[in-house]
């Protein structure tokens, strides 16, 4: 016997075990419908998470009807929005449409959902139109936080972009660099953790950097971080020392970083108990974050903001039958990215197919891979495989971590030409 | 709109393309391999920049598997990866990932 014969022997095992007799389950169709409703599938939100469950749900059982509610027309991602910010790249570049999931045999609807109303299993859109579901799959990312700094507000975001969503605050971040005069101050403000992207505002500033070195270089970053250690810490700062020499300052949360309000019309960020002011030409002001506002209405958060599931089928601890994936969900140890949302999707998919059609559970796999450019042509990455270990994910120890350490300019080379090629396969594996 | 809803899923039904990957015992290997595709892309080989994988057979993805998490072939990222998975898990989704690319 061979180990991928073992590996088989062990799954339908475990099928005997959950009291169905595999050879019946075998001759049945795909799906098993329960009173003719059973098999239809709402996903909310088409981001990272969302379009990759509707895709897979539908390629893992053709029988099942899925529906993707999503209220935007098309997808800008926030991958390589840095490099909008920078200059380097535009908006159509990162935007995605739904034309290739429609292509795939997902309905899309384009809408803002209201409601959930999990007793009923329906879900409630702004028109007040109803859609009945048999399993509810929320992705709904991020919302931004306006109440966590005094004055950071949604008007405030107009004067300082938090650009921590892609489209019109990455061009207002963007605009704001390019009316720069040479000389500023450019203040990045990441918050303190959980939050979307861990080493994104690290990237951010180091693209900025670049820019600045090519068109102003008397300018300078300063990161007003809440934080005392980031994600990537060493080689982001390794990469500046080569790279950026001078140019960008990182002060720790409790050596000063934290902001603890705003005064955005004088764009002036006020640290340490009001002992230091900072006032510069651009302020990047990234604001705590929650689950999305659809998983507060829905009562699927608990006290952390965020939404606590199950590990292996990402099944919400507080609603039946709702999922949630994606940077809402609390992962355990799976930060909150777009190729953690996606991999998490493909788990959720995996186990309603299987529940719907009354098998065991599948035993889950996650991967994560962030990577992050310091300059075009300079790369670097963390990676991990995750599991599920008494009920919580872990990653695999042993396994992942971060690019090593060196001066070999062509192996950072690869690795930004290996962040594009990530980009291009992910952007076609969910949108394609 | 319900009435849409409804058309719609049954047009999917009937125009379903994309190949089905559910046999009764491989939503596993699916699990184990399907995130593969994140960096290499589905099958097509688009040379995007990351070599793509959709010529290997299955003993030739594991036998590269085995090598990059050995350390015996060089590489940026994939010992990083190779290392969270054992020979079981190589051998399972390397005969996945190569039915899914014929
Ligand atoms: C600057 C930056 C750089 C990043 N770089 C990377 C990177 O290099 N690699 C990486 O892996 N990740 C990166 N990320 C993180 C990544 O963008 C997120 O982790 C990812 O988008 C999370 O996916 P999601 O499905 O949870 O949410 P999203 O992708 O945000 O999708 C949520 C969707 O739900 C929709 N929605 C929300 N509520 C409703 C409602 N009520 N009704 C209808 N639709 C709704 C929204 O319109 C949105 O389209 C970056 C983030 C930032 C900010
Ligand atoms: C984060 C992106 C990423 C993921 C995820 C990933 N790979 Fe790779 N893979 C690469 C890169 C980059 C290379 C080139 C070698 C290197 O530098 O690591 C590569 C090389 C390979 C090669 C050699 C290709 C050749 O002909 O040179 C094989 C085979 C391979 N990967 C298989 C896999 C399998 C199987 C998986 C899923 C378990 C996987 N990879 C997941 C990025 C990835």
């Amino acid at each position: 016997m061979t180990v991928r014969d073992a590996n088989t022997a062990l799954t339908r095992r475990h099928f005997l075990l959950a009291g169905s007799a595999a050879g019946a389950l075998a001759s049945l169709p795909p799906i098993v419908r329960a009173g003719g409703s059973a098999g239809r599938v709402i996903v909310i939100g088409g981001g990272f998470g969302g379009a990759t469950c509707a895709r897979y749900l539908r390629r893992l059982d053709p029988a099942l009807s899925i529906t993707l509610v999503e209220r935007d027309p098309q997808f800008i991602t926030c991958p390589f929005s840095n490099l909008v910010v920078a200059g380097r790249a535009d908006l159509a570049a990162i935007t995605h449409s739904y034309a290739g999931l429609r292509a795939a045999g997902v309905e899309v609807i384009h809408a803002n959902v209201k409601s959930i109303d999990a007793e009923a299993h329906r879900i409630a859109l702004e028109d007040g139109s109803k859609l009945p579901y048999d399993r509810l799959v929320v992705s709904p990312g991020v919302s931004l936080r306006y109440d966590a700094t005094p004055g950071y507000d949604e008007a405030a975001a107009h004067l300082m972009p938090h650009a921590w969503k892609a489209g019109t605050q990455t061009l207002l971040l963007r605009d704001q660099l390019q009316a720069m005069a040479d000389g500023g101050v450019v203040v990045i403000a990441p918050p303190a953790n959980p939050f979307r992207c861990p080493p994104g505002p690290y990237e951010r500033a180091s693209l900025i950097a670049g820019y600045l070195k090519r068109h102003k270089p008397r300018s300078k970053i300063l990161i007003l971080d809440a934080k005392d250690k980031f994600s990537k810490q060493g080689l982001f700062q390794d990469g500046w020392d080569t790279l950026y020499p001078g140019m960008i300052e990182w002060v720790a949360g409790s050596t000063g970083g934290l902001v603890e309000r705003v005064d955005a019309a004088t764009r002036t960020l006020v640290t340490e108990s009001g002992f230091t002011e900072h006032t510069a030409a651009v302020v990047n002001f990234i604001p705590r974050q929650h689950a999305g506002a659809i998983a507060h209405r829905a009562d699927l958060v608990d006290d952390s903001g965020w939404c606590p599931v199950a590990a292996h089928n990402f099944a919400s601890t507080r609603v039946p039958d709702v999922h949630v994936i994606g940077d809402a969900a609390n992962a355990g140890a799976m930060p909150k990215s777009g190729f953690a949302a996606n991999s998490q999707a493909k788990v959720c998919a995996a186990a309603i197919v299987s529940e719907l059609s009354g098998r065991t559970p599948v035993e889950p796999s996650f991967v994560n891979t962030c990577y992050s450019l310091v300059a075009e042509d300079y790369g670097i990455s963390v990676a991990a495989v995750y599991r599920a270990m008494d009920g919580k994910i872990a990653a695999i120890k042993g396994a992942g971590g971060v690019s090593p350490k060196t001066d070999d300019a062509a192996f950072r080379a690869s690795e930004a030409a290996y962040a594009r090629g990530w980009y291009a396969s992910m952007a076609s594996d969910i949108w394609g | 709109m319900i009435k849409h809803v409804l058309w719609t899923a049954l047009l999917g039904l009937m125009t379903c393309a994309t190949p089905t990957v559910l046999a009764e015992d491989n939503l596993r290997d699916f699990v184990l391999g399907s995130p593969c595709f994140n960096c290499h892309g589905d099958g097509s080989p688009k040379g995007n920049g990351i070599p793509a994988i959709s010529s290997y057979d299955a003993a030739g993805l594991a036998a590269a598997l085995k090598a990059f998490r050995s350390g015996e072939r060089h590489s940026t990222v994939m010992q990083r990866l190779a290392l969270g998975y054992s020979d079981d898990d190589i051998e399972a989704l390397s005969a996945w990932l190569a039915g899914q690319q014929q």
